[in-house]
């Protein structure tokens, strides 16, 4: 009886100090598999002189729906390069940093990784490779690239802009004239074609989707970027906020952006209960011209032209604000989202395999056809150009190409968007008043370390 | 002899509890342990960095107001969809086995729901509630479906209850009507002839036998109930404006959205406990009924 | 009321059976509408879904282009294939491991018995969050054991120890008499011998229960093939459904489609299993 006591009691002991045993060295559980190639790490693997015949690489998709355009090209990549490309995809509801999160603990980690601007900053010290000796580099890498202290990280997938987008066509056909976008400087002209478009029938010229990302991280990062358009400006910002010498209730841009967000919702579609929203019904409005102004970004584009008809025109302008010799009331946002990295821990041969890949979709005609015509996006390099037909990021591009654009503040912590995204949805909803929202937001950044 | 005995002992242990065991303690239980010792550090989840920082996770725990009004929402939750699922089950099941034609079709018809796994649940009602209802609403104006459930955060949480309902009703039924079946023939015919009306006979007979039924699904529900995350991820995803998020997702978004694995993990640690000493009690409170009645 | 005036109360019996019919009819058709719609819509062009999702055929007609893309693009028997093999083994083995030991937890009186039993009954109620990351950091981390169906055979096991045995147990303890298996082991029988030829054949009710239960459960599982699965060739049936899954846009169509077809296996084991499942089997779990 005694025995089978202390047999089973030795039993859990064993299992207990396995588990200890293994706790105790842990870089040999959450670090990287393959620590001991982090030597190797840019083994003058540049110059091409490691084979890479036979080498399979791993991507991370977090921009869901876009590998079935890319997986037939990788079997002809593949047959010329020997190359194996794995690409997967992330799962439903789980932001890019906690897919990545995930394959770092299970050591299973993406040779490259498609991640958005900000992982790269929070990553890219620790994991991820740089990139400033890269051919794309002067033609475009530079401008669009995610750099952590003047070191280049992150390889510019698309080109993505936020503001107003309008329908053009559904705006002309209601006020019975062209329409020119450049000529709404200030919020009170925007109000004015509102109110002419309700005049002439439209009863609700905007739409707002109540998505947290939509408000917290889109909408709301415009406050932080447009502070003064640079990094510092919002760092500077935020720490204010932090120590308590700046009320967030006081803040200009806080306030002008707000009344513009007022106005908004004052002629939202969703308006009589804005957090219903469906953003599937929002890009119908939008496509189908119930509507006239949708704060979005041009990534709409691939779901809005499935919608729309054909000869519909569209394009994008600044959110204005009831501001003077304001310069953010004539730009929109553009930032080389969706950033590709290297794992700096990888094989010297998935290292120049990832690179050369890297190059193919920056010079290889057939990655070009697929980024620009399959999955829409606006390239960020200089080496091909977004679909004609792709009239949002046309529209986007002309702002870049004309310099009209500001980038976007990636300093922000990883639950931003869904805990002030909270904040702002319930500002739409009328849960709160400017007050509390301010109160809201200013105590999240206090929390903050 | 005593140690051939034990050896003997040993050896059928091993040969049937053996392979269970093993694969058991491989997979929960050493995991287990070792997530327990991550709440001692202060892993962020990624970097290979990991302190050992003692019991201040366990503080912050306390100090998390959100993990707390988290985990009160998940008590409501449980305590309205256990008592509708028992209420709910137990009633059908009374109507299925009453011999009513076709009751085997029935059956089968409400454990339906129990074929689909718990996300696809959520965005299958995600659909009915934001798209189907609102449509009704809008054809019949009917106040309560013309707008979105899910915009509302009363609504929001009783449709993460109606669907709970939906689901296990269907479940729990089965588990009644065997219930309902294994209460012996020749008692409910013998409490006939001693003039029992039908309602004394379920009251004082039927219900008593049914208690161990009772104390299963009641077990079952409520910690199904209070581990839901599939649901809530896809349902309400906490919406809106944060106000359904339940326990095990404000967990989920602790560890991996804000970054504080340790904390994370020691605030599920804490779920458990509550789970555990829930659950216990519940288990032993209908125990000691079982044998009263 | 009605119950023994049979004669006189044959109308009244009557009567109240229609209604309960009829209200049971009612209820469990507001069970089946998410069915419906889901079926319904498959059949349906996505601005219609959206615009009009209780339209029950689209304006341009009829298709079947959903299910025609859906099949292709998830590659449906590559999926199917894998959700069968990982389903099957690991059931097989769960009802395997779990019966013998829920036998020996049942008529064993040892300490290291009740506590085994113990621990197992306790671990129902770890939420899977908890060994999620800890569990992947070994598994792959460790082991290298990641992107490969019997890892994930390997951990349904684990993981479905817990209901399995607690199932047995309570059937073994109060469904199978004791006085068979002395009889048997009277006759020469060995330990396994008594088992697979004496108690395993009893235990038939709560097997089809219990393997119901599991089939349904890991043919739906998502976050833990999610995690483990990597591969597209790994695929099972759920996983593949989420790749019409967008970061800003769902493929609703098709997903409805996907759903209608990662389902139909399920309902086709159902319906042929139905009797099993319907006819008291759940007693096994009552009777613990």
């Amino acid at each position: 009886m005694k025995m089978k006591k202390i047999i089973s009691l030795g039993l859990v002991l064993a299992m207990v100090l396995a588990t200890t045993a293994c706790g105790g060295g842990s870089t040999t559980l959450e670090g990287d598999s393959a620590e001991s190639t982090a030597a190797a790490e840019g083994t003058e693997s540049a110059d091409g002189s490691v084979s890479t015949d036979g080498v399979t690489i791993s991507i991370l998709n977090t921009k869901a729906g876009m590998e079935k355009f890319f997986e037939p090209a990788f079997e002809e990549y593949k047959e010329k390069t020997g190359v194996t490309i794995e690409m997967t995809s992330i799962s439903e509801g789980d932001s890019p940093y906690e897919a990545i999160q995930k394959k770092y603990a299970a050591g299973d980690a993406p040779t490259l990784a498609i991640m958005d601007c900000n992982d790269i900053v929070a990553l890219a010290e620790e994991k991820a490779l740089p990139l400033d000796d890269e051919k794309w580099v002067a033609d475009g890498g530079d401008q669009y690239g995610v750099k952590v202290n003047g070191t280049l990280y992150g390889f510019p997938f698309s080109l993505e802009g936020r503001g107003l987008l309008f329908n053009r066509t559904a705006i002309e056909n209601a006020l019975g004239r062209p329409f020119d976008e450049t000529a709404v400087k200030t919020l009170s002209d925007f109000t004015a074609i509102c109110d002419e478009l309700v005049a002439s029938g439209m009863e609700k010229p905007v739409v707002i989707s109540k998505e947290d990302w939509s408000l917290g991280a889109h909408f709301l990062g415009l406050m932080y970027e447009e502070q003064d358009g640079t990094a510092e400006g919002a760092d500077a910002f935020i720490a204010s906020l932090k120590d308590g010498s700046q009320q967030l209730i006081d803040n200009d841009r806080f306030n002008s952006l707000f009344d513009t967000f007022d106005t908004l919702m004052k002629y939202n579609i969703n308006g009589k209960d804005p957090l219903a929203a469906d953003y599937d019904m929002d890009n119908a409005y939008f496509a189908e011209g119930d509507v006239a102004f949708w704060f979005n970004g041009n990534w709409v584009w691939e779901v809005v032209s499935g919608f729309a008809d054909e000869d519909t025109e569209f394009g994008m302008m600044p959110v204005v604000q009831d501001t003077e010799n304001d310069a953010f009331n004539t730009m929109v946002n553009a930032v080389g989202s969706k950033q590709i990295m290297i794992d700096k821990n990888a094989a010297p041969e998935q290292i120049q395999a990832a690179k050369d890949f890297l190059n193919w979709l920056v010079y290889d005609e057939t990655a070009q056809d697929i980024i620009a015509n399959q999955v829409v996006a606006v390239p960020c390099f200089n080496t091909f150009n977004a679909a004609d037909d792709n009239k949002l990021g046309q529209a986007l591009k002309a702002y870049a190409d004309t310099g009209k654009t500001f980038d976007q503040y990636n300093g922000l912590p990883g639950d931003h968007w869904s805990a002030c995204g909270a904040a702002v949805q319930k500002y739409l909803g009328g849960k709160t008043d400017r007050a509390g929202l301010a109160t809201e937001l200013q105590e999240y950044w206090q929390a903050q370390e | 002899m005593k140690k051939k005995l034990m050896a003997d002992k040993v050896k059928s242990y091993l040969m049937f509890a053996g392979p269970a065991i093993f694969f058991f303690f491989a997979i929960v239980i050493i995991p287990f342990i070792y997530g327990v010792y991550l709440t001692f550090t202060n892993w962020d989840g990624i970097s290979a960095k990991k302190e050992l920082i003692g019991f201040a996770n366990f503080l912050a725990v306390f100090q998390d107001k959100d993990f707390w009004s988290a985990l009160m929402l998940t008590l409501a939750y449980v305590a309205i969809s256990t008592v509708a699922v028992q209420v709910i089950a137990f009633l059908l099941a009374y109507l299925l086995t009453s011999g009513l034609k076709g009751q085997n079709f029935f059956r089968a018809g409400f454990f339906t729901p129990n074929l689909i796994g718990g996300i696809v649940l959520g965005f299958i009602w995600q659909f009915v509630f934001s798209k189907a209802f609102t449509a009704f609403g809008g054809m019949t104006s009917i106040p309560l479906f013309e707008s979105s459930w899910l915009s509302d955060p009363l609504k929001a949480f009783f449709a993460l209850v109606l669907v709970t309902v939906w689901q296990y009703s269907g479940y729990m039924m089965l588990i009644y009507v065997a219930g309902f079946v294994g209460v012996p023939k020749d008692l409910i015919e013998a409490a006939s002839i001693d003039g029992c009306t039908n309602t004394q006979r379920t009251r004082h007979i039927v219900i008593p036998m049914m208690s161990q039924s009772f104390s299963i699904c009641t077990f079952l529900t409520l910690t199904r109930c209070f581990m839901v995350y599939d649901l809530n991820v896809s349902l309400t995803g906490g919406e809106p404006y944060g106000s359904t998020i339940m326990a095990a997702l404000h967990v989920y978004q602790k560890a991996f959205k804000s970054k504080k694995y340790g904390l994370g993990q020691a605030e599920a640690l804490v779920l458990f406990v509550v789970v555990a000493v829930v659950a216990v009690t519940q288990y032993y409170l209908s125990k000691r009924k079982e044998v009263e009645a | 009321m009605a119950k023994s005036k049979t004669v006189v109360g044959g109308a009244k019996t009557k009567v109240l059976n229609a209604v309960k019919l009829i209200v049971l009819s009612l209820v469990l058709l507001l069970y089946m509408v998410p069915f419906f719609l889901i079926l319904v819509n498959s059949f349906k062009r996505k601005i219609t879904i959206i615009k009009h999702p209780l339209m029950l055929i689209d304006p341009k007609g009829f298709s079947v282009e959903n299910y025609v893309s859906a099949f292709k693009e998830m590659n449906y028997l590559r999926a199917f294939g894998n959700s069968l093999i990982i389903t099957t083994v690991s059931v097989l083995f769960i009802v395997l491991f779990a019966s013998m030991a829920s036998y020996y937890m049942a008529r064993s009186k040892t300490i290291a018995s009740r506590l085994s039993f113990s621990l197992i009954v306790a671990a129902m109620v770890i939420p899977f969050q908890t060994i999620m990351i800890p569990l992947i950091s070994i598994y792959g981390n460790m082991f290298g054991m990641l992107n490969m169906r019997s890892t994930l055979i390997f951990m349904n096991i684990g993981f479905g120890m817990a209901l399995a045995i607690f199932i047995y147990y309570g059937f073994i303890r109060s469904g199978v008499p004791v006085s068979l298996e002395e009889a048997a082991i009277i006759d020469g029988c060995r330990p396994y011998q008594v088992f697979f030829k004496i108690v395993f054949p009893l235990l038939k009710p709560t097997t089809a229960t219990l393997i119901v239960l599991d089939v349904l459960w890991l043919w739906n599982d998502y976050l833990l093939p999610s995690l483990i699965l990597g591969k597209k060739a790994l695929y099972t049936l759920p996983l593949s459904t989420y790749t019409f899954y967008g970061t800003y846009s769902n493929d609703l169509g098709k997903i409805m489609a996907g759903l209608v077809l990662t389902i139909l296996p399920v309902i086709a084991i159902y319906l042929l299993l139905q009797k099993q499942i319907i006819s008291g089997v759940v007693a096994g779990a009552v009777k613990s």
